[in-house]
């Protein structure tokens, strides 16, 4: 279990979930991009600066988070034996 | 007026980059912008349909909005008038929702749809982008989802015009004229929470599995050239090309054209000249309107230079990956990849810039965009910065095989760029820190740009510059060639006629506060018609110096940029350039961000502190140069 921000890259990530506590703008917006518990995520890119935002593909779609956006979701590799 | 004679509202919903505005095209026939970037919809716009089966509709086009959940302005107009709060109440509620959806992308945007039925609003579904879904290997049963929403289902090609008819005729059948729009509820809908959204993920996972089949091809070209584009070193390469390409293009390929138009606007002149008896008539024509309007007219091309290659950096999807690449430094001054577009669309004008601040979801990044957007160089500076860069600029080869000159304007994009970073680190500083709001920002799959909607989009430019040169400019014009003509000069006059002018003595009576960074008097008298908009000040200049030196054949011919040469130093050409980096010469501009920030304050903020700079650098300027 890692989180978004720290997992690495062109990895399938499951995720495990979403912290709606501290900031509920941005949980609600993860939320309804499909950030949702048990999707499939990964992640594709990192900007030129400070490795930050990041691109991650997202239910067919790549989606640019910044990195303490990341961090509010948590995730473990996905593989088909931890199904 | 009666309900029945008024024409059935539609409202066109969907997320971001949905095709809304293409449709919303395809349907009323109007031309708006349409863009391959999320969150170019900033405001409500509406057109009414061709007549059809004896009646019309008013189409609503809504700004994109991913849930009824809003988090921005742009969501905020959408959801209110969806759900019948706020402003949309009554006659301006709509009858019927059109929901566009991306058929390419419906495991993310049939949520939606889910959404908006749960309103209770009668509503059509349309699946647009169906090409590019089959380009991506998705088998759509249309007919299943229908089924499953328990709506009318279209699927749409909008761009080809494909599944346009078929929702027209749906929308006609789906509201009878002889019956009353029913009244609607307003809806309870709950905010959003992990467990309400991923009900609704799983039942749109759920009607997928039923009415799709999917080979899994994520788009392969596009994440190929994402591989690059989004590259550290590589990607950071490709846009620094990208925005060289930019500038030379605008100031290269524009040229011919440039020429073109000067020597048509010098035929003109010398045609009426020679037609015409000597006469005030004849010097207002040549001077004053052919000459006014026509040192502007000359930087048409450049302008739609600009515009084609910004309308092909949206409509490819190339400008999303602009902002991903740039967020981190822009967030650092305070700014965000979102306050990109704004800043670019602010390189053409600063008043589309400001209203497209409307997608910042942060309050604070928005008016911070909002206060710095007038510092990046807008194209109207490009008739001040182009006339007094080839005035006091010599021409010759420089790095890269790009002339000295195309260098020096580069130099002042660059420097325009710079000082809106710095004002906005600055206003960083003074504000106080608030908490971080969300930037997620989509990365749409790379197409070809349209090129109807690319032509259209640039032709309205032309249209609204030709409109300016045609009715504020030529005003102006009209206005500073009498001032600089009226009152004629005494019978003993000793000095040009200019001289004698009410444009000099207003100009004189400014000069004191200018003297200091080099300005003469004839600048002075510029500025004063310059604040209505910048390119006025090279027209003001055309028409101080045409005046002036009416008398003397030799000296007409001799071009602006000669004239200026001959009558100012470097130091004062520079001091004039530096100075037009801030100054906030521009009436439009003020009254925009006045509407925008709901206010005067930010409006004088901003006049004031964009002087203060103005006056500072052209100060510095001149010192170093003389």
């Amino acid at each position: 279990m890692t989180k978004l921000s720290d997992a690495p890259l062109f990895t399938p990530l499951r995720i495990r979930s979403i912290d709606t506590s501290a900031h509920a703008a941005i949980s609600r917006r993860l939320l309804e991009l499909g950030f949702i518990p048990d999707s499939i995520v990964e992640v594709r890119h990192e900007g030129p600066v400070l490795n930050d935002p990041l691109a991650v593909l997202v239910r067919g779609m790549v989606v640019a988070l910044r990195r303490y956006e990341a961090q509010l979701i948590t995730v473990e590799i996905f593989s088909e034996t931890t199904r | 007026m009666s309900k029945a004679l008024r024409h059935p509202i539609i409202a066109l919903a969907g997320s971001p980059n949905a095709g809304k505005s293409v449709l919303f095209n395809a349907l009323t026939g109007l031309s708006q912008k349409v863009a391959n970037y999320p969150g170019v919809t900033v405001e409500k716009k509406s057109g009414l349909t061709p007549v059809w089966n004896n009646r019309q509709f008013l189409i609503m086009d809504l700004p994109g909005t991913y849930s009824l959940d809003p988090i921005s302005i742009d969501e905020q107009v959408a959801v209110d008038i969806l759900t019948g709060s706020g402003v949309a109440s009554g006659d301006d509620a709509p009858d019927l929702v059109v929901v566009v959806l991306d058929a390419s992308n419906l495991e993310r945007t049939l949520g939606l749809a889910l959404e908006i039925k749960s309103t209770g609003m009668p509503m059509i579904v349309v699946l647009n982008m169906m090409d590019l879904a089959q380009r991506r290997g998705i088998k759509i049963n249309t007919n299943m989802i229908a089924r499953e929403l328990g709506c009318t289902v279209i699927p749409m090609i909008a761009t080809k015009g494909d599944g346009v008819a078929a929702l027209m005729t749906k929308i006609d059948q789906a509201l009878p004229i002889d019956k009353a729009p029913e009244a609607r509820l307003h809806s309870n809908w709950e905010r959003a929470t992990t467990e309400s959204v991923t009900q609704r993920f799983t039942r749109v996972d759920a009607i997928l599995a039923k009415a799709t089949e999917t080979a899994l091809k994520s788009d392969r070209l596009t994440w190929k050239i994402d591989k690059i584009a989004l590259h550290p070193v590589w990607g950071t390469l490709i846009l620094v090309v990208v925005l060289l390409t930019l500038f030379q293009t605008v100031f290269t390929w524009a040229t011919p054209f440039a020429d073109l138009i000067e020597s048509g606007i010098g035929a003109l002149q010398s045609l009426t000249r020679s037609f015409l008896p000597d006469s005030i008539l004849r010097d207002l024509l040549t001077e004053g309107i052919l000459g006014g309007v026509g040192s502007v007219l000359v930087f048409l091309p450049q302008i739609m230079m600009l515009f084609l290659f910004i309308n092909l950096l949206e409509g490819s999807g190339y400008m999303a990956r602009a902002a991903f690449m740039l967020d981190r430094m822009m967030f650092s001054v305070g700014l965000q990849g979102r306050s990109f577009v704004p800043l670019l669309s602010s390189f053409a004008c600063a008043i589309p810039g400001i209203m497209a601040t409307r997608t910042i979801r942060d309050d604070r990044d928005r008016l911070t965009t909002i206060l710095v957007a007038p510092l990046i160089t807008c194209s109207a500076r490009l008739p001040v910065y182009t006339l007094l860069v080839s005035a006091f600029v010599p021409e010759k080869d420089g790095p890269l095989g790009i002339n000295s000159q195309a260098w020096v304007m580069f130099g002042l994009f660059v420097a325009g760029v710079f000082s809106a970073f710095a004002a906005a680190f600055v206003i960083k500083l003074f504000g106080k820190r608030g908490i971080q709001t969300p930037f997620m920002l989509e990365l749409p799959a790379y197409r070809w740009p349209h090129w109807r909607y690319v032509g259209t989009s640039m032709w309205l430019r032309v249209v609204s510059f030709l409109q300016r040169a045609g009715t504020v400019i030529l005003g102006l014009s009209v206005a500073i060639w009498f001032l600089s003509s009226y009152p004629k000069p005494p019978k003993d006059a000793d000095q040009p006629a200019i001289h004698y002018s009410a444009a000099a003595q207003i100009g004189h009576f400014i000069e004191p506060i200018v003297r200091p960074v080099g300005f003469d008097w004839r600048i002075a008298t510029g500025l004063v018609p310059g604040f209505a908009a910048r390119e006025v000040m090279v027209s003001a200049l055309a028409t101080v110096f045409a005046v002036e030196q009416s008398d003397n054949e030799e000296a007409t011919a001799l071009s602006l940029g000669q004239k200026l040469t001959q009558v100012w130093t470097p130091a004062t050409g520079f001091a004039l350039i530096a100075w037009y980096i801030f100054a906030p010469q521009c009436m439009a501009t003020i009254a925009t961000v006045r509407r925008e920030t709901g206010g005067w304050k930010w409006s004088l903020v901003m006049l004031a502190y964009m002087f203060s700079l103005a006056w500072l650098a052209a100060f510095v300027t001149f010192r170093i140069f003389s």
